[in-house]
């Protein structure tokens, strides 16, 4: 409990310091609103006649929920565990007696939380403008939440087990790319799966990415209790594996850290 | 030697420094090149699964996208490897860094741009060269044309990020509202022109100049004539003399930090 607590005052130092800066997080939600914008314009263009399944209004409310994931999250180097590595800052970080990657995991939720209640606000500002509210069950609201909650957690472990591979390289930054790229395409960031073609909706619910993006945002506008179960068991399973390993590859990258002196 | 002379040994010069620069970590350097070719990749998926389900949107099917992608990834590398300081004006203004530039008896803003490379960018013009010939096909005249069109939309680019940052001269810190707008202009270029009504499609063509790195390009390779390619032109040489106009108007109100800068 005292060490939850620790973890959660790292959280929320962080959320204080970050909502001091609220002009400039707002002013980097722009971004956010054109992404929005844009694709508006292209269903706008694209979805008349077609046989798709899904509406506007649900395509719009789904990309406000990969978006408000993926870009209220700090991901490749702004989570800044490459930097503490190639700096060297990690060595004081390592003397401080809590564990580095949940003391970053604090970090990262504290973070988050400052940009996603802001995306959270504009974003649903701007799709009730464009398309009006989405159908939503209210019961569902706090398993969507929770299944939220899991989408984050799981998406930082993903990224730190990227990040520690600067231990061993001189250069992570390719790695993030791919790894954006690969929540952009099999995690569904701009499209749901049931865009893509059979075999590859298949291989792509297989991997975990779509469980940080799609998952969360698919249940937004269609809500399922089936899927919903499907998808928090899978979460659960996929955040254990993910965190377990990445506590694995920490404490080999520490060793190699002091092999070369620190 | 001509003042032409002077400045094209100086790009040069700053051209190899920035090379030897970055291939001093060859792992980095060739990692952030083929895995940018390697993301730029990536990004057409989108575009495919669309096609899939849709054939067409107002007239553009995925080949006119292969060619909109080739012109923005060019457009950008070229404006990042040959001016990779044009992304990072508003920052060298606000931190006062602009000192060392200022006081060399060469034109401080061309040597400014020119003294930094982005080596991922070199990713993105290796795809916009790859990807030209499988859009255009072996059509020398036509891919003659597509050099063309990045010359012009790398100018746009530098001149409008160039622009961007000379803000900093009179705004002080700018670098939020900056990224959002220098980003801005690249993703709305990556997107057809056709998709946009109104008062966005205006702004396309004006405000955010997306309009000029990719759909006028675009339409021009799909369409010649030689209206739009004066047209093109005289925008980029717009584009060009306003960042320098702007320039050398803040660099009057221009504070230095007496900041001891060191460049490695």
């Amino acid at each position: 409990m005292i060490k939850a607590a620790k973890y959660l005052f790292v959280a929320r130092t962080s959320l204080t310091g970050k909502l001091v800066y609220f002009w400039d997080l707002l002013g980097r939600s722009v971004f956010f609103l054109l992404v929005l914008l844009i694709f508006d314009q292209l269903w706008r263009a694209s979805l008349p006649g077609s046989s798709i399944d899904f509406s506007r209004t649900q395509l719009i409310w789904y990309l406000v929920m990969t978006e408000i994931i993926t870009l209220s999250t700090p991901g490749g180097y702004t989570l800044g565990v490459d930097e503490d590595i190639k700096s060297g800052n990690i060595a004081y970080l390592l003397n401080r007696t809590c564990n580095y990657p949940l003391f970053m995991l604090g970090r990262y939720w504290g973070v988050s939380l400052a940009s996603m209640l802001i995306n959270l606000g504009l974003g649903c500002c701007a799709a009730l403008i464009m398309v009006g509210p989405p159908t939503l069950v209210p019961a569902s609201l706090p398993l969507l939440v929770l299944t939220l909650i899991l989408a984050v957690t799981l998406k930082f472990f993903l990224t730190l087990l990227i990040s520690l591979t600067a231990f061993w390289v001189e250069e992570s930054r390719p790695f993030h790319w791919i790894y954006s790229k690969l929540i952009f395409t099999v995690g569904g960031l701009f499209v749901p799966l049931e865009f893509f073609p059979d075999w590859l909706q298949d291989l792509a619910r297989i991997l975990p990415f779509n469980l940080t993006v799609y998952a969360p945002a698919r249940l937004l506008v269609d809500w399922d209790p089936q899927f919903f179960g499907a998808v928090i068991l899978r979460q659960i399973l996929w955040l254990g594996a993910v965190a377990l390993l990445a506590q694995y590859i920490f404490r080999q990258g520490v060793i190699k850290l002091n092999v070369h002196g620190g | 030697m001509s003042t032409a002379g002077k400045y094209l040994s100086l790009f040069f010069t700053n051209m190899r420094l920035n090379i030897a620069s970055a291939m001093e970590y060859r792992f980095s350097f060739w990692s952030q090149v083929l895995f940018m070719i390697l993301n730029d990749a990536l990004l057409l998926f989108f575009w495919w699964v669309f096609f899939a389900n849709f054939h067409a949107v107002r007239g553009w099917e995925f080949s006119h996208i292969l060619l909109l992608y080739a012109l923005s990834c060019g457009s950008y590398g070229l404006a990042c490897t040959f001016a990779g300081n044009s992304l990072r004006l508003g920052e060298i203004i606000a931190k006062g860094e602009l000192d060392f530039y200022l006081l060399l008896p060469v034109d401080p803003l061309f040597n400014l741009l020119t003294a930094r490379m982005e080596v991922h960018a070199l990713g993105d013009l290796v795809f916009a060269l790859i990807l030209a010939p499988l859009t255009l096909g072996w059509n020398p005249p036509g891919l003659a044309m597509f050099l063309v069109m990045l010359i012009c939309g790398g100018l746009v680019l530098t001149g409008f990020w160039t622009m961007v940052g000379c803000l900093s001269f009179f705004w002080g810190h700018n670098q939020g509202f900056a990224s959002v707008v220098q980003e801005a202009v690249v993703m709305f270029a990556m997107y057809p022109d056709h998709i946009f009504t109104g008062i966005v499609r205006s702004l396309l063509f004006t405000i955010i100049p997306a309009g000029f790195v990719t759909y006028l390009p675009v339409s021009l390779l799909r369409d010649f004539s030689w209206l739009k390619l004066a047209v093109l032109l005289a925008v980029a040489l717009g584009f060009t003399l306003a960042a320098r106009g702007l320039f050398a108007l803040g660099a009057r109100k221009y504070e230095s930090g007496n900041l001891m800068v060191t460049r490695l």
